[in-house]
């Protein structure tokens, strides 16, 4: 038996916007994405880190704030700049995925154990 | 019955001056695929809605629409699999002509700038075969199943971006597919094409190619084969070793 049809009227809405693909983006993408947002994140936090050392000689919450961020951006950043030196070369090409996950589980590693020497070092 | 609740990009260029999403809803039924409720919902609630098919199993490649973001094949995506709230849009770097249905010409505009077919070194010579289970063969074994679907176009970041100049996943899996036959005689000209501006090292590596083939080829992989073998070209250039 024919289901009953639901006319609807159209609802007027906008074109498909970029947004609209957004949330079919896979892992590579999303590796892509971080790690360039990442590399522009640093190069802001090395600036405000800077200006901080500048503009406030006492040590404070500013500079400590800055060094923090920097260590766990620098610390993702660069393992993400490794995959893509492996992608480059041809390596992983079917275990980016898997490679994207150790590299965000590398970099939340290494950002913690920095993260606690350095708080044990200007406790 | 379980209804599926569906938002479809529509756009007629005799009628709207710009798109907009309609919604309706669908009784679900058993194995039930995208492009069957896109054909429940022409054949009860909307005469006018326009999408492209053929084929029905995959084969064909011309059902391409973006499903919840992610370019998909209507015919071989299951509701199981996407979902009982589905957002329909036409494929992503080829404007709409009606509602679904994308006009391909970017898409197979850069497919053809690669010289995509077949050149012999001597047009007299009888085909010599290459064996399947050579090692030639073998090497271009997993990227031969292209149907040309344009997924991997619409899904290429890159191609967004440049506003198609690049010349897509697609292209250059063929590029690479004719350039490893010993039998062809244009693999210069092409890895000039390949190697140009809007070649391979347009390429950011962001395996949406990959994620939305539906015959599980990897582009990105043979795009960096592709600029290995160009950065070879280039060198044999440099010193003077030949094309």
């Amino acid at each position: 038996m024919p289901d009953e049809p639901v006319v609807a009227p159209p609802t007027p809405a906008r074109a498909p916007l970029r947004l609209n693909y957004v949330r079919g983006y896979g892992v590579g993408m999303w590796a892509f994405l971080l790690q360039r947002f990442s590399g522009l994140l640093l190069m802001l936090v090395i600036f405000a880190h800077f200006w901080s050392r500048v503009l406030v000689p006492s040590w404070g919450l500013a500079q400590k704030a800055t060094d923090m961020a920097m260590i766990v951006l620098v610390a993702y950043h660069a393992f993400a700049g490794l995959r893509v030196v492996l992608v480059d070369l041809g390596v992983g090409m079917r275990t980016q995925r898997a490679i994207f996950w150790g590299v965000v589980a590398l970099g939340l590693l290494t950002a913690g154990a920095a993260l606690l020497a350095y708080q044990q070092r200007f406790p | 019955m379980e209804e599926i609740s569906c938002r479809i990009y529509r756009y007629d260029p005799e009628i709207d001056k710009k798109g907009y999403w309609a919604s309706y809803r669908v009784t679900r039924q058993p194995q039930m695929t995208v492009l069957d409720v896109l054909f429940k919902i022409q054949g009860e609630q909307d005469l006018s809605l326009a999408f492209r098919c053929a084929c029905r199993v995959g084969m064909c490649g011309t059902c391409g629409v973006t499903v919840n973001g992610r370019p998909r094949l209507a015919c071989s995506t299951s509701i199981d699999e996407a979902g009982t709230e589905l957002d329909i849009a036409p494929m992503r770097s080829m404007l709409p002509i009606k509602d679904l249905a994308v006009d391909m010409a970017p898409f197979f505009e850069s497919y053809q700038a690669i010289i995509p077919y077949f050149v012999p070194r001597d047009p007299d010579a009888p085909p010599a075969a290459i064996p399947p289970g050579s090692e030639e063969r073998g090497i271009i074994d997993e990227s031969l199943e292209c149907i040309t679907c344009g997924l991997c176009y619409a899904g290429c970041g890159v191609v967004a971006s440049t506003k198609g100049r690049y010349l897509g996943p697609a292209a250059l899996n063929r590029a690479y597919n004719l350039i490893q036959d010993s039998r062809d005689a244009a693999g210069s000209e092409r890895l000039a094409i390949i190697g140009s501006e809007d070649g391979v090292w347009r390429c950011h590596v962001q395996f949406a190619c990959a994620d939305v083939c539906p015959k599980h080829i990897n582009p990105a992989h043979t795009i960096q084969q592709l600029r290995r073998k160009s950065v070879g070209r280039r060198l044999r250039k440099l010193f003077g070793l030949g094309k």
